[in-house]
């Protein structure tokens, strides 16, 4: 026998997910049963299908004009991502990028490297008696010399400097990539 | 002519290419302007709108990650909801773009073959759901042209709108549920069978 039930918003939006396909199988097969026996839900889903098919009826309009972009708007256009891919003066900047970053990195790698009181950097301090006890002020002119000689913050330089140096050889192979790839 | 796919051509103009990105636009006007002439119910509008997220898509392409047509339609959707927030009226939409005379390059449709009298009902029936998609509220609308016209997914339509399945469902059923309201009220939908429903009981 056949029935007629309110339908509530929850049926309406099971019967339009339905239309679209988009229930699970099991709320899908538990909703067509009810359908089966209640008309007012068999009526709602054939209206929204209706409703669904004549939407479909829209035509697609054509646009009132081309929307080809003219290629110099294009360029305008550009922001600053374009030119993390496409670097001004092509692939020279990555290369003194990296170039720089390896100075940057070899410098911080030497003065990392140095130590702080070694006799190198004393300099004019070359007595026994003097190596054996140095003051402080020998101390000084060693850090007045270098002042990062030996510090945690050359190391820290070197790592920074490697983390760039990384970064713009990264970049340098990627836009060579784009090039050799555009040729072939 | 060799026809490139999508990522291809995007890989083109990210070469430096930029006829390459014409050819992404030939290939997507027609959708993204439907979008937004559906949304905003004005042509010369729509079409400025859809020109403007061409642009942005081609200012942000480096940073596309992905399929190219969904992060167009996302941009192409955010321009028309920036419309309809800065000009904070109801768009005028359809009557006017589905009105009949064709000398409009808007009204270019295809011929569907269908008699003159198949034909006039087709037309009334889409005036009618051109007036009646104007009477719902922006964001129900966006997601029932989404569904029904374009025919994304929920999840396609999820993405695009950044709202979740549960909100695209619920839009959904308002928006169908009202523009049923108006074909039933205008007599264009079939009649169903109303009759037996107090038969049956």
């Amino acid at each position: 026998m056949k029935t007629k039930h309110t339908i509530t918003t929850q049926d309406m939006e099971q019967l339009s997910a339905l239309l679209d396909g988009e229930l699970s199988p099991a709320n899908a097969a538990k909703l067509r049963q009810r359908m089966q026996t209640d008309v007012a839900l068999q009526d709602a889903y054939t209206e929204l299908a209706l409703t669904q098919e004549a939407m479909r009826t829209m035509p697609t309009l054509k646009p009132p004009r081309s929307l080809r972009i003219d290629p110099q708007r294009l360029h305008q256009a550009r922001g600053w991502r374009w030119w993390l891919i496409s670097p001004p003066g092509g692939q020279l900047f990555p290369t003194l990028g990296v170039a720089m970053s390896l100075c940057f990195c070899l410098l911080f790698g030497a003065v990392a490297l140095q130590p702080a009181e070694s006799p190198v950097l004393k300099g004019a301090v070359t007595s026994p008696a003097a190596e054996a006890a140095p003051t402080d002020e020998t101390i000084l002119i060693a850090s007045d010399a270098i002042p990062l000689a030996g510090s945690p913050w050359a190391w820290l330089g070197v790592v920074a400097g490697a983390g760039v140096l990384g970064g713009t050889a990264r970049w340098s192979w990627q836009i060579r990539g784009r090039k050799r790839a555009t040729k072939q | 002519m060799v026809q490139y796919e999508d990522p291809q051509l995007v890989q083109l103009v990210l070469d430096g290419d930029t006829e390459a990105f014409n050819d992404l636009v030939e290939r997507h006007q027609s959708r993204a302007y439907n979008l937004c002439v559906r949304m905003l119910g004005d042509a010369d509008a729509a079409a400025d709108v859809a020109q403007d997220a061409f642009i942005s898509a081609y200012k942000h392409l480096p940073s596309l990650r992905g399929e190219f047509r969904p992060w167009l339609m996302r941009i192409v959707a955010n321009g028309c909801r920036d419309v309809l927030r800065s000009q904070k009226r109801r768009p005028s939409v359809s009557l006017d773009l589905e009105r009949d005379d064709d000398d409009t390059p808007a009204m270019q449709l295809a011929d569907t073959g269908d008699g003159p009298e198949a034909a006039l009902m087709k037309s009334e029936l889409q005036k009618t759901i051109a007036g009646a998609l104007a009477e719902i509220p922006d964001d129900q609308r966006e997601v029932v042209i989404l569904s029904d016209i374009q025919g994304l997914s929920y999840q396609e339509i999820a993405d695009m709108t950044g709202i979740n399945i549960g909100t695209v469902k619920s839009r959904l059923n308002r928006a169908r549920a009202r523009l049923r309201e108006l074909l039933v009220a205008a007599e264009l939908l079939p009649r169903v069978r109303r009759h037996t429903l107090e038969s049956n009981t």
